[in-house]
C-alpha cells in the first residue's frame, strides 16, 4: 500500500525538505504531501513558540481516529490513552443527542503538573511544551492527580508519568501530530499561537472559542469552537 | 500503600509532639513520653519504605534530594523527613537511656519537624486539585489530629499490654483522646458541608461517602466504629479500671484514623 509506504519513509527522515529533494525523482513527494500534513513555517525549534490545537466541535464525528492515531504512535499500553474522544449523551428517548470531545495535553501556560514535580521531570521543553524527562521521573504520580485535565497517568510498563506530547518529535521535523494527521473531519488543527499568520490564531480571531474549566486560570492551549459539556 | 504511608507518618509526627508533651507534664507522665518516643522512629522508618516503595521507580529516590524545588512539596518533604528521622532516633535513645532532661531540649528542634510531617501527609493531596476531596485546605489538619489520636492510641495500647497500670484512666490521656476526637469529627463535618455547597463534582463526592459506595466505609466505620463509638466509652465509662477498656478503645481509634485514610485516598482517586 502506497499510503503506509509513504508514512514509514517519512519517519525515517531528518527534515521534510531533505525527504522531498531525496525522494521527487521518485515521484513520492506528492504522495508524502498527500498522507502527512505540512506544517509550513511552524516549527523553527524557539522558545517563543507557542503550540497548541484549535478543535472545531462542529466537524467531530466521533469516530476515534485520532485516538488510535496516537494510541500507535506512542505504542500506548492498554487502559490509558495521552489522547481520546469523550463522549457524552444528553436527554430522553426519543429527544437524545451526542457530544463529542476530543482531548489532549492542554499544554498550560500555568501548569499544576509541572510545579509539584519534585524532581524536575515535568517542564517545559526546548519548543515550550510542558513534557516529562523520561530518565528523571521518579514514578510519584503527584502530577497525575494535579493536572487538572487528567491528562496524565503512570504508564504501567514504564511506571512513570506520560502524557500527550503534542506530537513534537513529529512537528520538529515539520509534519502534523498525528491525531491532527488522522482527523477526517479536519476537526484538529495545530499550529503556533504566537504566529499571527498560523491558521489556529486565525480561527481563534475569527471564532468564538473556549478552554476547558478556564476558572483554573491555567491558561490552556487547546481552544474549542463549537457547545461542549465538560 | 499510600494509604498506609499516611496512617504511619501521622503516627510518626503524633508520637513525637505527645512524648514533646508528656516530657514537660506531671511527674507520672514520664512513662508515657517513654513509650510514644519509642514508637515514632519505628514508625517513621514503616512509613519512608512505604513511601519510597509506593513509586514507579523507588531507586531514583535519591533524585529528590539532588534538586530542590522550592513549588514541590515532595521536595520539602524529603529534606524534612530526613531531619525528623535522625532528630527522632536520637531523642528516642535519649528517652532509652533515661537522659528524659536532654531529650526535653532536643524535643524543641523536633517539634516543628514533627509538626511538618504530620501535616505532610495532607499537604501532598492537598495540593492536588484534580479531585475535589483532595483539594481542601483542612484535609492536613486532619491528618495532624489523626495522627496525634493514633500515637495515643498506640501508646496507650504498649503501655496496658506491657503491664503498666492505667492508674489515672488512660495515663491521663482520656481527655486528650476525647478532645481530638471531638475536634476531627467537627473537621470532618464541616469538610462535607464544603463539599456539599461546591461545586456538582464536590457535591457528587460527597454522596458517595455518605449514601453511596463507601457510605459502610466512611459512616460505618470511620464514623461510628472508630470516632462515636470510643468517644461514648470514654464518657460514659470514665471510672472503669479494668484492662479491657483502654485496649478496646485504642482498637477501635486506630481502625478509624487508619479508615480515615483509606477512604480518603480511594474516594478521592475515584473522583479524580
Amino acid at each position: 500500500m502506497a499510503y503506509n509506504k509513504a508514512t514509514e519513509r517519512c519517519k525515517s527522515v531528518t527534515s521534510r525538505r531533505e525527504f522531498i529533494v531525496a525522494s521527487a525523482p521518485a515521484g513520492l513527494a506528492a504522495t508524502v504531501l498527500a498522507t502527512q500534513k505540512p506544517l509550513g513555517n511552524v516549527h523553527r525549534g524557539a522558545r517563543d513558540k507557542c503550540y497548541g490545537m484549535v478543535i472545531d466541535l462542529r466537524r467531530c464525528i466521533g469516530c476515534h481516529a485520532c485516538s488510535v492515531a496516537c494510541k500507535s504512535e506512542f505504542n500506548v499500553p492498554l487502559g490509558v490513552w495521552r489522547s481520546w474522544v469523550k463522549i457524552t449523551e444528553d436527554g430522553k428517548y426519543p429527544n437524545v443527542r451526542r457530544t463529542f470531545l476530543p482531548k489532549l495535553c492542554n499544554n498550560c501556560r500555568k501548569t499544576p503538573c509541572i510545579s509539584v514535580c519534585p524532581t524536575g521531570a515535568s517542564h517545559y521543553d526546548e519548543h515550550g511544551v510542558s513534557s516529562i524527562n523520561q530518565n528523571k521521573c521518579i514514578g510519584c504520580g503527584l502530577c497525575v492527580g494535579a493536572c487538572p485535565y487528567k491528562m496524565r497517568f503512570v504508564n504501567p510498563e514504564k511506571r512513570i508519568a506520560e502524557k500527550c506530547t503534542l506530537c513534537m518529535h513529529r512537528v520538529a521535523k515539520g509534519v502534523a501530530p498525528a491525531c491532527v494527521n488522522t482527523c477526517v473531519g479536519r476537526a484538529r488543527v495545530f499550529g503556533d499561537f504566537n504566529d499571527p499568520e498560523s491558521e489556529v490564531s486565525s480561527l481563534v480571531r475569527t471564532n468564538k472559542t473556549a478552554t476547558l474549566r478556564p476558572q483554573l486560570g491555567t491558561k490552556p492551549q487547546v481552544y474549542y469552537i463549537g457547545d461542549f459539556d465538560e | 500503600m499510600i494509604a498506609l504511608y499516611f496512617f504511619f507518618g501521622g503516627l510518626a509526627g503524633g508520637g513525637f509532639l505527645l512524648s514533646f508533651w508528656a516530657g514537660y507534664g506531671k511527674e507520672n507522665s514520664g512513662h508515657l513520653a517513654r513509650a510514644s518516643a519509642q514508637i515514632t522512629p519505628i514508625a517513621l522508618i514503616i512509613g519512608l519504605l512505604l513511601l519510597v516503595f509506593h513509586l514507579g521507580h523507588p531507586f531514583r529516590f535519591w533524585l529528590t534530594l539532588t534538586t530542590f524545588r522550592p513549588s514541590s512539596v515532595i521536595s520539602w518533604g524529603t529534606w524534612v523527613l530526613t531531619l525528623f528521622m535522625i532528630v527522632s532516633t536520637v531523642y528516642a535513645f535519649l528517652w532509652r537511656i533515661n537522659k528524659g532532661g536532654s531529650a526535653k531540649v532536643l524535643g524543641w528542634l523536633g517539634v516543628p519537624l514533627a509538626l511538618f510531617t504530620s501535616i505532610y501527609t495532607g499537604l501532598l493531596l492537598m495540593q492536588l486539585s484534580g479531585s475535589p476531596l483532595w483539594d481542601s485546605a483542612l484535609l492536613p489538619w486532619i491528618f495532624l489530629v489523626g495522627g496525634l489520636v493514633s500515637a495515643a492510641a498506640v501508646s496507650v495500647l504498649v503501655l496496658t499490654l506491657t503491664g503498666h497500670e492505667p492508674a489515672e484512666p488512660f495515663f491521663g490521656l482520656k481527655r486528650y483522646i476525647c478532645a481530638l476526637v471531638i475536634l476531627e469529627l467537627v473537621m470532618v463535618g464541616s469538610e462535607l458541608v464544603a463539599l456539599y455547597t461546591g461545586s456538582a463534582e464536590s457535591a457528587r463526592v460527597a454522596n458517595m461517602l455518605l449514601i453511596g459506595r463507601f457510605s459502610v466505609w466512611f459512616v460505618g466505620l470511620q464514623i461510628i466504629v472508630g470516632s462515636v463509638l470510643p468517644l461514648g466509652l470514654l464518657i460514659l465509662a470514665g471510672a472503669f479500671r479494668s484492662r479491657i477498656l483502654p485496649v478496646l478503645v485504642s482498637v477501635l481509634l486506630l481502625i478509624g484514623v487508619l479508615t480515615v485514610r483509606f477512604v480518603v485516598v480511594f474516594a478521592g482517586r475515584i473522583s479524580l
